[in-house]
C-alpha cells in the first residue's frame, strides 16, 4: 500500500472504497447475510431438508405405502430406524417423504398469502378512497376472526385436499400483507418520481408495477420467509380437526394429528414429526431473522 | 398579452384543491404567453403556485384533490385542456417535458439510471430493444455522465449527477417546451452553474422554449427573456427581463428585488416583505397583496384589479405601480 508520507496514511485505502461503493444493494445483502453464523446455520438446514425432498424416493427404505403387517406400531429398531405407524408403515420413509408435501405447503401458502397481500394492498393504497375503504373493512372483519378459523370455514366450503388447504391457509393470513402493502404503497405514492413518471406518460399500470411495488415490497418478502413455518404448524393444527390434508398424504401435520390417538403407548408417532416441523421452522426463523438484520442493518443496533 | 398565435399561452387558467371541505384557490386567472425558443422565468414565493402552473400545463395535477376549473392552455394554437387523455403521449415527455425540484427524489431509487432514460424512449418510441439502449447512453453522455454508469442505481450518483440523469430524461426527445421546476434549488451553487449551463446548451441546440420557474432572481436574470412574478396564484407584474429588473412597478416585485441582500457598508439587516401569503381559502376581492402592500390606497381593497400595461409587453397588476 502507497503511503503519502506528509499525511502519514495509506493513500490508496480510498480507492478500494470507491469500488465498494459500486456493490449492488443484494450483493451487500448476500456479503452481510454471509456472516452471519445463525442465518448461515438456518440455511444450510433449510437446503438439507429441500434438498431430502428432492431425492426422497431414493434415500428412503422403504415406500411410504408399504406396510409390514408385522411390525404395527412399534418404536425405532434397526429394521424400521423411527419405527412404524399403526399401519406398520415405516415411520423414517414417510417423515422423509412428508418434506415434500410440507414445504411445498409452506412455500405456497405463504407464497399466495404474500401474493394476494401485494395485489389487493396495492389496490387499496394506490386508488384510496371507496377502493381502499371497502378492502380495508373486508381484512378488519378476517383480521376480527382467528385466521386457523377463517382457514377452518374455507377448508369446509371447498372441501378437504392438499390445495384446497394451501389456499385456506392463504386466505386466512392475507389481511397482514394486505395492511402492510398497503401502508408502504400509501407512503411511497406521494414521492415525486411518480410525478415525474406521469409527466413522461407512464400509464397506471406501469407505475404501479415498475415504480410503486419494488419500492414496497422489501417488508413483504420478510414476511415471505417468516410466513412458512406458520403455515406448516397451521396445518398440523387443522389436520388435528379432521380438516386439511388427509392421509395417506404423508404430510407433517397430518402424521403429528394422526398420532396423536396412541400418544401414551407409541409417543414415536408424535415425537418425531414434531421434532421435523420444529426444525424446519426453527431454521426458516433463523434465517428469516438474519435476513431481516441483512436487509436493514440498522435495525440490529 | 391578446392574441393566441403564440407557442404557448395560458388564458385564465384557475386552478382549486379541495381538501376536507375547504376550498383552496391555487390558481386565479392565471394568464401568459411564451414565444418559441424563449424562457420565461416564473418567480414567486413557496405556495405560489408555481409548480400547479406546470402540473397543469402537462395536465398530471392529482384529480382530486385538484381540479382545473376554467381557462384555456393553447400550445400552438391548440387547447391542450380540451385534448383526450389519450392524445396527451404525443406531448407529455415529447413536446413538453418537466424538470424536477429535487433530484434526490425524483429518481427511482430501485430502478437503474439508465432503465430511467430507456423507460421514456420505450414509452414513445418503437425502437428495438438495442436502440432504445443505444439511445439511453447516448443522452446519458451528452449530459456528461460516461455511459458505464448505464447499470447504476440512483444512490450511487452524487447530487449534481442525479440532477443531469433527470435533465438527460426530459430532453431525450428535444421537447418543443421544457418545464424546469426549481432545477437547481436543492444544489449547491458550483452544481448550479454546471446544471443551467447545460439546460442552457440544450435548449439552444434544440431550439426550446422553457419556463423556468424559481425563487433566485438571479438565476432568473441569466436565463430568461421574459419574467413573470407570480402572487397569489395571479401574474401581478409580466415584461422583458430589462422591463421587470429595471423598472419593477408592482410593489410586490419592488419588495423582492429590496430584500436581496445588499452589500454596501453598514447593510446589517435584511429587508424582507412584511406579513406572509393571503390565506389560499378566501377567494377575497381586490388586489392579494393589499394587506402587505406599503403604497396600499383606498380603492385597493374594493374590486377586481386591472391588468395594466404600462408600456408595451410590461403589464402590471396594480392600481398604484411604482413608475
Amino acid at each position: 500500500m502507497v503511503t503519502d508520507r506528509k499525511a502519514g496514511f495509506p493513500v490508496a485505502a480510498a480507492v478500494p472504497a470507491m469500488r465498494q461503493k459500486k456493490e449492488g444493494m443484494w450483493k451487500q445483502t448476500l456479503k452481510r447475510l454471509s456472516k452471519d453464523k445463525m442465518a448461515m446455520l438456518g440455511l444450510v438446514g433449510i437446503v438439507v431438508l429441500v434438498f431430502v425432498a428432492i431425492v426422497a424416493p431414493y434415500i428412503t427404505p422403504y415406500s411410504y405405502e408399504t406396510m409390514d403387517t408385522l411390525n404395527m406400531n412399534v418404536g425405532p429398531s434397526w429394521q424400521h430406524l423411527l419405527g412404524t405407524d399403526t399401519l406398520g408403515r415405516d415411520y423414517l420413509s414417510r417423515l422423509l417423504y412428508g418434506s415434500r408435501y410440507s414445504l411445498v405447503l409452506g412455500i405456497s401458502s405463504s407464497f399466495l398469502a404474500v401474493f394476494l397481500g401485494i395485489v389487493i394492498g396495492a389496490i387499496a393504497g394506490f386508488f384510496g378512497r371507496w377502493a381502499d375503504n371497502a378492502i380495508m373493512r373486508m381484512c378488519d372483519i378476517i383480521q376480527a376472526i382467528p385466521g386457523v378459523m377463517i382457514a377452518i370455514v374455507v377448508s369446509l366450503m371447498l372441501g378437504n385436499g392438499y390445495w384446497v388447504t394451501i389456499w385456506a391457509l392463504a386466505i386466512g393470513g392475507c389481511s397482514h400483507g394486505i395492511r402492510m402493502t398497503r401502508a408502504q404503497v400509501m407512503s411511497v405514492r406521494s414521492s415525486e418520481y411518480l410525478d415525474a413518471a406521469r409527466t413522461v406518460n407512464c400509464s397506471t399500470f406501469r407505475i404501479i408495477v415498475k415504480h410503486i411495488l419494488p419500492n414496497a415490497m422489501s417488508p413483504m418478502l420478510l414476511d415471505f420467509t417468516m410466513r412458512i413455518a406458520n403455515m406448516i404448524q397451521f396445518s398440523a393444527g387443522l389436520s388435528v380437526i379432521g380438516l386439511g390434508v388427509q392421509p395417506p398424504t404423508p404430510e407433517w401435520g397430518a402424521m403429528l394429528s394422526a398420532g396423536r390417538d396412541f400418544i401414551r403407548s407409541s409417543p414415536h408417532l408424535v415425537i418425531f414429526p414434531g421434532l421435523f416441523i420444529f426444525a424446519i421452522s426453527f431454521f426458516i426463523n433463523i434465517f428469516g431473522d438474519g435476513l431481516r438484520d441483512a436487509l436493514d442493518p440498522k435495525l440490529k443496533k | 398579452m391578446g392574441n393566441t398565435d403564440k407557442f404557448l399561452s395560458i388564458r385564465n387558467l384557475n386552478v382549486e384543491y379541495t381538501s376536507g371541505g375547504d376550498v383552496i384557490y391555487a390558481v386565479n386567472g392565471l394568464s401568459l404567453d411564451l414565444e418559441r425558443g424563449k424562457s420565461l422565468g416564473l418567480v414567486g414565493e413557496t405556495g405560489a403556485g408555481k409548480t400547479t402552473v406546470a402540473k397543469a400545463i402537462l395536465r398530471v395535477l392529482p384529480t382530486p384533490p385538484a381540479g382545473i376549473k376554467g381557462g384555456e392552455i393553447f400550445l400552438d394554437g391548440e387547447d391542450i385542456l380540451k385534448k383526450p387523455e389519450d392524445k396527451m403521449l404525443d406531448i407529455r415527455g415529447r413536446r413538453i417535458s418537466m424538470i424536477f425540484q429535487d433530484p434526490m427524489t425524483a429518481l427511482n431509487p430501485t430502478m437503474k439510471i439508465g432503465d430511467q432514460i430507456a423507460e421514456i424512449v420505450r414509452l414513445h418510441s418503437d425502437d428495438s430493444p438495442h436502440e432504445v439502449k443505444h439511445r439511453a447512453m447516448d443522452m446519458l453522455n451528452r449530459v456528461g455522465i460516461m455511459a458505464d454508469r448505464f447499470n447504476d442505481y440512483p444512490y450511487q450518483l452524487s447530487g449534481g449527477m442525479k440532477q443531469r440523469v433527470i435533465i438527460a430524461m426530459a430532453l431525450v426527445f428535444r421537447p418543443e417546451l421544457l418545464l424546469a421546476d426549481e432545477p437547481t434549488t436543492a444544489l449547491d451553487v458550483t452544481i448550479q452553474a454546471q446544471v443551467l449551463e447545460i439546460i442552457r446548451h440544450f435548449k439552444q441546440k434544440f431550439n426550446s422554449s422553457m419556463i423556468l420557474i424559481t425563487h433566485d432572481l438571479g438565476i432568473v436574470a441569466e436565463n430568461c427573456d421574459t419574467v413573470a412574478v407570480i402572487y397569489a396564484g395571479q401574474i401581478v407584474e409580466y415584461g422583458s427581463l430589462e422591463d421587470v429588473f429595471d423598472r419593477p412597478s408592482h410593489p410586490y416585485t419592488v419588495g423582492l428585488f429590496h430584500s436581496l441582500p445588499g452589500f454596501a457598508v453598514g447593510e446589517a439587516r435584511l429587508h424582507p416583505i412584511g406579513g406572509s401569503l393571503p390565506d389560499p381559502r378566501v377567494h377575497a376581492a381586490g388586489c392579494s397583496f393589499y394587506p402587505r402592500c406599503p403604497r396600499a390606497a383606498d380603492g385597493c381593497a374594493a374590486g377586481e384589479v386591472p391588468n395594466r400595461e404600462l408600456s408595451p409587453g410590461h403589464f402590471c397588476r396594480c392600481l398604484c405601480p411604482e413608475v
